[in-house]
Parts: C-alpha cells; structure tokens; sequence
C-alpha cells in the first residue's frame, strides 16, 4: 500500500545505516503495517479508517525513527562510515590523478623546472598524503556527525547543534594539518607555504566530496519536508 | 484492573519481549498478539516501539532473527523471525531473578503499614 510505503519510507530516511539494513527495516515494518491493516479491516471494513489505525497503532513516525537511530549500535556506524570513506578515497584518486599527471608531464602546464619523473616524484608523495588526510578527515567528520545526531542532549538545541557540527571540521582540519605534514614529509608549519598548484589542488580535493556531502545532507532533509505533511497520520 | 501504558512498559520491555519468545519463534506481529493475550488486553504501547528493542537485543545476540521464505519483491513486506538464543535465555533467568528482587523490595516498602 503506498500509503503505508510512504509513511515507512519517512521512518528511515535519516537512519545511518546501509542501504540493506534499511531495505530490512523496510521489510519488516511494512509487513507489520499490513498485519496491522488487514486486522483493523476485518474490524471496520473501510479501507481509509483501516490505513489510519493501522499507522495510529505504529505510532509517531518521528519518535519511531529516533527511536531506531538510538538502538543503531556505534560499530555500525564505524563500518558504515569506513567503508563511505574507502569509496570516497578511490573516487578521489581516481577524479585527482589525471588532473595530477596533466599538471605535472604535460610541458604547457610543467609547474617545476625539473623532468617529469622527478616532477612525479615530487607530486605523488603529498598527493597520496593530501587525499589520504581528506579521507580520514571525511571519516571523522562524518562519524562525528552522525553520532552527535542523536546521542549527544546538547543537539537538542538546533543552534548549538549547529554550532557543535559547524566547529568540529575546522578542528579536525586544524589537527590534520600536521598529520599531513608528517605524511607529506613537510614540517608542521611549511603546509601553508607549499606551491599553489598543490593548495589549489588539495583545495578542490576537499572542496568536492564536502560539497557533496553538504548536498547530500540537504536533499535528504528537503525530501523529508516535502514528504512530512502529507505522512504523519493526525 | 487498570490499564499499563508504554512509559510503565518501559525498561521491562526487552524481558518481556524474551519470556514471549520463550513460547516459541514468532515475528513481530505475533509478538505483540502474545503479548496482549497474557497481559489480558491491559498492556498497551505503540507498536512501532517493538522494533528498536528488538534490534537491540538481536545486536545484543539475545535473539536471532531470519527472514520468511518466499520473495515478495525487493520493495514489498517481508516478516522475520525471531528465535531466543541460549545467552537468551540466560539473560532472560536473570531478568526474572531481577524482577522478583524488584517486585520484593518496591513491594515492601509501597505495602508497608503507615
């Protein structure tokens, strides 16, 4: 019943789990759901009074969902932000390296005076570090997020909610820098000095999986307001 | 007899949910319609709180759950059963041994003699 998948759809949207374990939810709670309508149809016989106690009886879709965001345990989200972030390291590599190659052999874009091996040489160690610092960043970052989403009370006030998720990139970022810098072979200071093309680079590197993740987030959120009105059974 | 709520249910619920499938698998559904046969219809929670306690007490390895056979599309309903595990019903000895000393004390001091 569509009614039934709508409502059920809005139970999960935001639940940080894979995609099958949603799939699972899903399942079950639609198979719930039906049980529930086929009983109160063989009660009242009316397919639109059925559909409502049906969802009256689940509950609050809102509180169902916290509910279920609550028992998600932290290993899942650990896993579930791990393997987000591998997905996201290797789409990186693989959007990056030709930008890297083309800067650094091609004779028009040749940045240093040097020849190409020892021009790759020189690029590929900060590369790697560059992408791989992005990565776990994004890592923390998201884990951090979505764990704060619903276990932390403070989050309960939107604002210092925002606050809490806006400050927490710039601190990681902030104690990145010398991971980066030990990776990259820099000292802890000279990662604000390194040549342009490396900033401007790592620059987009982090730029386009955030911006992603930032429109991800909002989508998500505008499907929610789009979908709540028309869900929770008054 | 007076009616017993969700917020009174609260905190017994995994225990509850762990004695009733003593009797047997059964999926979530069933679980609630056991549910409401031994408490006498005067146990009422929404039914949707069902499903986080028993997520929880399948990560917690306290029941194990399969899905029914039979495909009824990637998208559509599917129930799934629940079974207690042996550390199941460990934990469920010890909900009961919890409860009677709950009951014994609470007992003791809400019946006592003004």
């Amino acid at each position: 019943m569509h009614e039934f998948e709508t409502h059920v759809d809005w139970i999960i949207a935001s639940l940080h789990v894979s995609s099958s374990r949603k799939l699972e939810i899903r399942h079950e709670l639609l198979s719930h759901l039906k049980a529930a309508y086929e009983e109160e149809f063989a009660r009242v016989s009316d397919h639109k009074c059925a559909c409502a106690m049906a969802l009256e009886r689940l509950g609050d879709p809102a509180h169902l969902s916290l509910e279920l965001k609550i028992g998600i345990p932290v290993t899942e989200l650990i896993v579930r932000s791990a393997r987000r972030t591998l997905l996201i390291f290797a789409l990186q590599i693989l959007v990056f390296l030709p930008v890297f190659l083309i800067l650094t052999l091609d004779p028009e874009m040749n940045i240093l005076s040097e020849s190409d091996t020892q021009n790759l040489a020189a690029f590929a160690r900060p590369f790697l570090s560059g992408q791989f610092v992005i990565a776990f960043n994004l890592f923390l970052i998201g884990l951090f997020l979505e764990w704060i989403d619903v276990r932390s009370p403070v989050v309960a006030n939107r604002w210092i909610g925002a606050g809490i998720k806006s400050a927490i990139p710039f601190v990681i970022l902030m104690a990145s820098g010398s991971l980066y810098a030990l990776l990259a072979g820099a000292s802890a200071y000279s990662i604000f000095f390194v040549s342009r093309w490396i900033a401007i680079s790592l620059l987009i590197a982090f730029a386009v999986p955030f911006v992603v993740a930032l429109l991800k987030r909002e989508t998500s959120h505008l499907q929610n307001w789009q979908r709540k009105p028309t869900l929770i059974s008054e | 007899m007076t009616d017993i709520h969700g917020d009174k249910l609260r905190g017994h619920l995994d225990t509850m949910i762990l004695s009733l499938l003593e009797g047997g698998v059964a999926h979530g559904f069933e679980i609630l319609k056991r549910m409401e046969i031994s408490g006498n219809g005067l146990l009422h929670m929404k039914e949707g709180s069902l499903y986080p306690a028993l997520y929880r007490l399948e990560s917690a390895g306290l029941i194990a759950g399969s899905w029914e056979d039979g495909a009824n599309g990637r998208r559509g309903a599917r129930r799934r059963f629940y079974r207690l595990t042996p550390k199941g019903k460990r934990q469920l000895q010890r909900g009961r041994e919890e409860w009677k000393e709950f009951v014994k004390v609470v007992g003791t001091i809400l019946l006592a003699p003004t």
